[in-house]
C-alpha cells in the first residue's frame, strides 16, 4: 500500500495529500499544478454519494440523492479506507431500509468527494446521511427529505 | 451561498492544460456580463482522466446563480441539468449536492455493498 494519499479537495479545488512524518499521518493542501504546499490541513470532510434517476414506464419514476459524510482528523491511510468502507456500507443499508433492496442495487452514479472545509460537523465515527427524493415533477417543488445520524461501525 | 463554480470539462486534462488560457478568458468575458470577477481557479484531473476547474468569484453565489453560471462556463450538460432539478432542494442542499467527484467508484459484480447486504441477510434467515 502507498504511504501517501492524494484527494482532490472539493472546498478549494486544491490537493489534500497526505503523509508520514515523524511516525504520524498529517494532511497538507498542495497546488495540484505547481506542487507546492499551501497550508495546514488538520481535518478534512470525508463524502460519499449516490444518485438514482430512474424513469420507469407510466411515469413510474425514482429520483434520489443521497450522501453521508463524516469528519476525520489526519487519518491514518488504513482508518481512512476502513472509514470510506463503512460510509458505503452504512448509506447503502440507509437506502435499503428506506426503498429496499431492489433499489439500493440500482443506484448509479456512486463517488466521494473530500472538503477542508466541511459542511457537516459530524466527527468520525459519528456521521450524518442526507437522502432526497421525488417520484413525479409535481413533487419536485416539494421533495421528500430525510437526515439519519449514524455511528459507523469499523 | 457559496464563491466556488465547478465546473466538469469532458476535455482529456493534457489537452485542456494547452487550451486553459483562451479558455479561462472567454469564462472570465462571460463572467463579467454578471459583474463579477474571477480571484481564484484550480484544475485538476478527473478520476477518468479529464478536467476539473474550480472558478472562485468575488462574490457568494445563491443556487440559482451558481447552476445557470456553471452551465454557461461550460459545465458538462448532463450534470447541469441535474443541478438544475436540484433547485427546488433549496440553498443549502444545492450545494451539497453540486458534486465533482473526486473518486468515482465503479462498482464489481459481488463487490457491491448492496449484495454484501444481501449476503449478510439470507446468512441470517
Amino acid at each position: 500500500m502507498s504511504r501517501r494519499v492524494v484527494l482532490e479537495d472539493a472546498s478549494t479545488g486544491l490537493e489534500i495529500i497526505g503523509f508520514i512524518r515523524a511516525g504520524r499521518w498529517i494532511y497538507m493542501l498542495r497546488d495540484p499544478y505547481t506542487k507546492r504546499f499551501v497550508r495546514r490541513c488538520r481535518r478534512f470532510e470525508v463524502r460519499y454519494i449516490m444518485e438514482l434517476n430512474y424513469e420507469g414506464r407510466k411515469g413510474n419514476n425514482l429520483y434520489i440523492d443521497a450522501l453521508i459524510a463524516t469528519v476525520m482528523y489526519d487519518p491514518p491511510q488504513d482508518l481512512l479506507e476502513d472509514a470510506r468502507k463503512a460510509l458505503e456500507t452504512e448509506l447503502s443499508e440507509i437506502i435499503r431500509e428506506l426503498f429496499g433492496l431492489h433499489v439500493a442495487g440500482m443506484m448509479e452514479e456512486r463517488g466521494y468527494e473530500y472538503r477542508s472545509e466541511p459542511e457537516y460537523e459530524y466527527d468520525f465515527p459519528s456521521a450524518l446521511a442526507v437522502i432526497i427524493w421525488y417520484h413525479s415533477v409535481e413533487e419536485k417543488a416539494a421533495p421528500h427529505t430525510k437526515e439519519v445520524e449514524v455511528e459507523l461501525r469499523v | 451561498m457559496s464563491r466556488v463554480l465547478k465546473i466538469d470539462v469532458d476535455l482529456p486534462y493534457e489537452l485542456f492544460i494547452m487550451l486553459y488560457k483562451e479558455w479561462l478568458e472567454t469564462r472570465e468575458a462571460i463572467l463579467s456580463r454578471y459583474g463579477l470577477r474571477v480571484t481564484e481557479y484550480h484544475i485538476t484531473r478527473s478520476p477518468s482522466g479529464k478536467t476539473h476547474v474550480y472558478l472562485y468569484v468575488d462574490r457568494p453565489l445563491n443556487a440559482r446563480e451558481t447552476a445557470v453560471l456553471q452551465f454557461l462556463c461550460g459545465d458538462d450538460h448532463r450534470r447541469a441539468l441535474f443541478n438544475f432539478a436540484r433547485l427546488a432542494y433549496g440553498e443549502k442542499i444545492f450545494h451539497a449536492f453540486n458534486i465533482l467527484f473526486s473518486e468515482k467508484k465503479h462498482v464489481e459484480a459481488g463487490k457491491d455493498p448492496i449484495v454484501e447486504l444481501a449476503l449478510r441477510g439470507l446468512k441470517h434467515d
